[in-house]
């Protein structure tokens, strides 16, 4: 009922003697009129963009102290008025208001730097505004501020390496032992997909921007397949192995376009092979040591071909194995999620091969058609066998 | 406790940016003067309406004054500049590593842009590329053909900001 219709009511119950005078203001008392939260927090973002845009309009007739004055202020209102509504009054609005605190932070940084002529020569703003983050995210221990700090340090690196063709140690050492330790600790599949793929954005920055030959890539995403089974227990990392394979199989699909038939006249590094050595010797012994480790039809995937010559070939023969593997890994233990993988990697690598033998010397109509009925015909048999298994599991 | 510790983190944040702005401030206290001559700039239009894109004669380095391996393209670079007779500052050497200055010499950084092979010299920029002007001033130094002088202050702490620029009809 309504606080007015009961204020109504309540009289007439007075009048007839139902309840008494102070039992009445207890009653409505108990009906005080509702907070509406939703309606503050859209009152506070339109005073605050109406402020925003009119600064922003004005923003080059300030004077320099003003604008220091303005960003220092906005930093101020936003990092203390979300820390005293955090604790007090309610959490997301206080996390939004930390989160726009942090952002003045870094946007201050920049606009500061616009304003007296800053000069650059690497990505260290990025690298102090993710630190100050970093610190927020210690004393909160909050997601969205793991995703903020993850976040800016995954495009300050990017921006290192497109502008300052530089991988940005700081950053990188923040990365990994910062928030690599929240996510061994935390155990949170979102936390550990996002650093994963982080991880493999910064590695291509760290090869290319540094000019590293792009076997090195190899390692790194074998470096990420090993840690996703390295500890007991850490079923979150299971993301990790996750996008590594992906992100071999995919390198292995372009070794297979780039890679010549000849064996390539560049100076191989000793160390890399030292490194993958060790790695791919203990992904093997722990394979033959404990099934569900690691699986060998993954660890084809990670051998470099490149070195021995007819790379191109080499790396299909691989992309093939790894296919039908799955393919028939899952028959045999009637295992769907392994077909439907294996299926996938299978066709995608058919055309991939189909693409690399036919596209130069085909028709190209007759390229495309021909492309398609294979397929057409390939999933045909993989569905058809697919289902024959689903049938026979339901049947046992 | 975590309370304070948090606004610790908040009190360095807006030590940091006051930090920025002081700095810049505080050149014109601690920092030394230099005067530079200016290159021919291309585009041959270098007014942008509101910044005049300068270039330097000590961002050509000649090969023979670089000390050193040769540098990487991006890599800091550290420019040796001493006065000659008329009080302008112009490049006595360069090299990838720090270098000791004497008492009436500068050393200021530099980023490599391009090494010239043809014409045996670096391409270095000082970062101080762009001077905001008015739109009238702009015209005027615009006219001068990048033949000025430009007074700079450079900060014991590395940082420099040019303070004033004027043509010179010599």
């Amino acid at each position: 009922m309504r606080r007015i219709q009961l204020e109504k009511e309540s009289k007439h119950w007075v009048h007839d003697g139902i309840i008494t005078e102070h039992q009445r203001d207890q009653i409505l008392n108990r009906h005080a009129s509702p907070k509406h939260p939703l309606l503050f927090t859209f009152a506070a973002i339109f005073i605050g963009l109406g402020f925003l845009t009119f600064i922003a309009s004005n923003w080059s007739g300030i004077p320099d102290m003003g604008k220091l004055s303005i960003i220092i202020g906005f930093l101020l209102l936003f990092s203390i008025g979300g820390e005293v509504i955090y604790r007090t009054y309610s959490k997301p609005m206080g996390r939004s208001l930390l989160l726009l605190g942090i952002l003045v932070f870094g946007a201050g940084q920049f606009l500061i730097g616009q304003m007296y002529h800053y000069h650059s020569f690497s990505a260290l703003p990025f690298f102090i505004w993710s630190a100050a983050a970093f610190l927020v995210f210690l004393l909160f221990s909050e997601q969205s501020f793991f995703i903020a700090v993850l976040v800016i340090l995954t495009v300050g690196q990017v921006y290192s390496g497109f502008v300052y063709q530089d991988y940005h140690i700081g950053m990188g050492c923040l990365f990994l032992i910062g928030l690599g330790w929240f996510v061994y600790k935390r155990q949170d599949p979102t936390s550990s997909l996002l650093f994963a793929a982080s991880y493999l954005i910064q590695s291509l920055i760290l090869v290319f921007s540094l000019q590293f030959s792009y076997y090195w890539l190899i390692l790194l995403f074998f470096a990420l397949y090993i840690v996703s089974h390295l500890v007991r227990g850490q079923s979150h990392l299971k993301s990790f192995g996750g996008l590594a394979v992906c992100s071999i199989f995919i390198l292995n699909v372009f070794q297979v376009f780039l890679l010549g038939q000849e064996s390539e006249q560049v100076e191989y590094s000793e160390v890399f092979f030292l490194i993958w050595t060790v790695f791919f010797v203990y992904a093997v012994l722990q394979s033959a040591l404990e099934s569900t480790k690691f699986y060998w039809i993954d660890l084809v995937l990670f051998i470099p071909v490149f070195r021995i010559g007819a790379g191109d070939f080499l790396s299909l023969f691989i992309l093939f194995i790894y296919s039908l593997g799955w393919l028939l890994a899952g028959y045999k233990r009637e295992r769907s999620g392994w077909v439907n993988k294996g299926t996938f990697a299978f066709l995608f690598t058919t055309f991939v091969a189909y693409f690399q033998l036919a596209w130069d010397f085909m028709d190209r109509s007759l390229f495309f058609f021909i492309g398609g009925v294979l397929l057409f015909l390939l999933s045909y048999f993989l569905e058809r066998k697919r289902r024959a298994i689903g049938k026979e599991r339901i049947a046992s | 406790m975590k309370r304070v510790y948090f606004y610790i983190v908040v009190g360095l944040q807006v030590l940091f940016l006051a930090g920025m702005a002081y700095s810049y401030y505080a050149m014109d206290v601690y920092g030394e003067t230099i005067r530079l001559k200016t290159a021919p700039v291309d585009p041959r239009d270098p007014f942008y309406g509101d910044y005049v894109t300068l270039n330097y004669e000590v961002e050509q380095i000649p090969e023979e004054k670089w000390v050193g391996e040769s540098p990487e393209r991006d890599e800091v670079v550290h420019l040796l500049l001493s006065p000659n007779k008329s009080g302008i500052y112009e490049l006595t050497k360069a090299s990838s590593h720090s270098l000791a200055a004497s008492d009436d010499q500068v050393v200021i950084k530099a980023q490599l842009e391009r090494h010239n092979e043809q014409l045996n010299f670096y391409n270095v920029s000082i970062g101080l590329n762009r001077y905001y002007v008015d739109e009238k001033t702009g015209r005027q130094i615009e006219q001068a053909g990048g033949n000025q002088e430009v007074e700079i202050v450079v900060a014991p702490w590395g940082q420099k900001k040019i303070t004033g620029i004027e043509s010179i009809d010599r």
